[in-house]
């Protein structure tokens, strides 16, 4: 492990303008953070928080209005990207969406849509590739027959293994996960869990993992953001945040989840403040 | 007093050799004032079960078994009957508010309209009925929301607005199918805070379907488990959890990582959650069951009585109180 973090953003801002209305929503305040070689940092938060706001500019389909994003320390840059450059990104950061029914294409074949990733950064022949292909759906617990079928014939947890599976083609040093456990089933959601702790063993990968979920932060985070209106509240070992939180909206955080003694309870002061207009 | 008795209730989707059979005979009752949470994954027949209850299948089911509201059996009432019961007595709320409101139609209008058609009373005497609802499930300015569009809400509010929408007619049974699914945690507890509160103070049945066991546990009398379109196991909600009965339960308990503490790896179930549709001739959990023998694969088991839970499983009365409740590491 070098000393150097993997991922470092510093100042991060993001503001959108709304033309018509003429009025500007601020999405992400101003946000700092690093990862470490291997190390996962999880970003928590509800509904409009800003954190997926913050994956798309570290993976530049947003502009930050602020603030400079590093990545294996070189400046991520805003401005023209040569195509070399961004296959270059490509092989440093990679991202996992949410929702495997729309990340991939119907039309393409499993084993297609990975070897298209290996062939873009490492160009290497046929053979060479399929063997590649075979070993990343074994490493993400998938038969190499899954090669052949198309997604609607694969489960979503299945389709979740694959999204995996062609990010790490590009054999990144950081992986983003935006929600990528949120919409399986909880016995599939154990599976791909880990599935998650697996490859981080058995490579040096980083992981900024972005969910709402505490109790899946806990399970795969080392450190924690805790995210409230674009503003990070709370940071963090994840174990030391979610059992002694410090701040105001940390514990009511964690206070709403339900567990075994729980018994659901109403803030008044919400429902104004609740108001979208 | 019994408000809904399901007895053998299946379901059937297409004709002929083409048949998907999603509900494969599912029975459970429902006390007034009771909450009974209805857990499973996706594809086990949950949402379908409240679609039967409220006599609105997919047009190309089949239901079949009994359905009994207050003493009479939903699946044989003519179209009338039906449309009063629907309009009187059952209510349902959805996951999503959104795409059960109409975007062009203030909620005035919302809360109004089947207040005016059905009640038949007057504009001025809904809109205050509409204002008390409103306050009931603690929206306190009431007269201004009323003028409001769904868009101009936020998702936990515009919920509430359904939960007002619901109960506005007086119903002995509301059915709730993943109400709090799409809502942050937060505004999550502030939902079933409400219906909580109102359905104790109205003596409602509930039948609240949930993915989410923890939920179910906490916020329902008992909790009925379903996998592959049969009920496994059916317990009061806080010996459920402590002591399942059912190993596909224990499974559920056991995979949900704990908010308390971390663990190298999560006990998981193997393999994918399956419809009834996609089960051999025994126990449909089988496939994925630790526990599974011989006996389980060939036969089917039934639900039987375990004292005053009852239970799914060939192997129950030998596995009681040995499955898991978490990992390994939590127990140690």
């Amino acid at each position: 492990m070098s000393d150097s973090p993997v991922a470092e953003a510093i100042g991060l801002r993001k503001v959108f303008r709304n033309a018509h209305a003429r009025s500007e929503t601020v999405a992400v305040a101003d946000v700092s953070f690093s990862i470490a070689e291997g190390e996962s940092l999880a970003i928590v938060g509800e509904s409009g928080s800003g954190k997926t706001t913050i994956a798309r500019m570290l993976i530049g389909l947003e502009r930050a209005t602020e603030g400079t994003i590093h990545i294996c320390g070189r400046e991520y840059g805003t401005g023209h990207i040569r195509t070399s450059e961004r296959r270059r990104r490509g092989r440093e950061l990679q991202i996992v969406f949410q929702d495997p029914y729309t990340s991939l294409d119907p039309h393409q074949r499993v084993g297609s849509c990975i070897a298209e990733v290996v062939r873009q950064h490492f160009g290497c022949d046929g053979a060479t590739c399929a063997a590649r292909v075979a070993e990343l759906l074994d490493q993400v617990g998938l038969q190499s027959e899954h090669a052949q079928v198309r997604p609607h014939k694969l489960s979503g947890g299945q389709r979740q293994r694959v999204a995996i599976a062609r990010a790490l083609a590009a054999r990144p040093r950081v992986l983003i996960l935006d929600e990528a456990v949120a919409a399986l089933d909880v016995s599939v959601q154990a599976q791909v869990l880990n599935l998650l702790a697996d490859i981080r063993e058995t490579t040096s990968i980083s992981y900024l993992f972005i969910s709402h979920d505490l109790a899946v932060v806990r399970q795969v985070s080392d450190r924690a953001l805790v995210l409230h209106r674009g503003t990070v509240v709370e940071s963090g070992p994840t174990a030391a945040i979610l059992d002694h939180p410090s701040h105001e909206y940390t514990r009511k955080l964690r206070a709403a989840v339900p567990s075994r003694a729980w018994t659901p309870e109403q803030t008044q002061a919400v429902v104004t403040a609740e108001h979208t207009g | 007093m019994t408000v809904l008795d399901v007895r053998d209730l299946r379901l059937m989707i297409g004709s002929g050799a083409a048949t998907l059979t999603i509900i494969d005979g599912i029975s459970f009752s429902i006390e007034r004032g009771e909450a009974l949470g209805l857990v499973g994954e996706s594809g086990c027949g949950k949402s379908m079960t409240a679609r039967s209850i409220i006599g609105l299948p997919p047009p190309n089911a089949r239901v079949a078994g009994e359905i009994d509201f207050e003493g009479r059996d939903i699946l044989r009432m003519g179209s009338r009957e039906l449309r009063a019961y629907r309009a009187s007595q059952v209510a349902m709320i959805f996951q999503d508010p959104r795409a059960h409101t109409n975007p062009v139609h203030t909620i005035g209008d919302f809360l109004t309209e089947a207040q005016c058609e059905i009640g038949g009373v007057t504009r001025a005497a809904a809109r205050r009925r509409a204002i008390e609802l409103l306050a009931d499930v603690g929206i306190p300015d009431g007269e201004q929301r009323l003028a409001l569009y769904p868009h101009q809400l936020s998702g936990g509010l515009l919920q509430r607005v359904m939960i007002a929408s619901a109960l506005a007619a007086d119903p002995a049974l509301l059915l709730a199918d993943e109400p709090t699914t799409a809502l942050d945690v937060t505004t999550q507890a502030e939902v079933m805070a409400i219906l909580t509160r109102l359905r104790r103070e109205r003596d409602l049945a509930l039948l609240f379907i949930t993915h989410n066991l923890e939920l179910a546990a906490a916020t329902c009398d008992r909790t009925a488990v379903m996998y592959a379109g049969g009920l496994v196991e059916v317990q009061r909600s806080a010996a459920l959890h402590d002591a399942p009965l059912h190993p596909y339960t224990s499974g559920l308990l056991c995979a949900r990582p704990s908010i308390d503490h971390a663990d190298r790896r999560l006990v998981v179930i193997p393999g994918r959650p399956v419809s009834a549709f996609e089960t051999g001739p025994g126990c449909s959990f089988a496939p994925r069951c630790a526990y599974a023998e011989e006996r389980c694969r060939s036969e089917k088991p039934t639900r039987t009585a375990v004292g005053a839970a009852s239970v799914a499983c060939h192997r129950a009365a030998e596995l009681q109180g040995s499955l898991p409740i978490g990992s390994v590491e939590a127990a140690s």
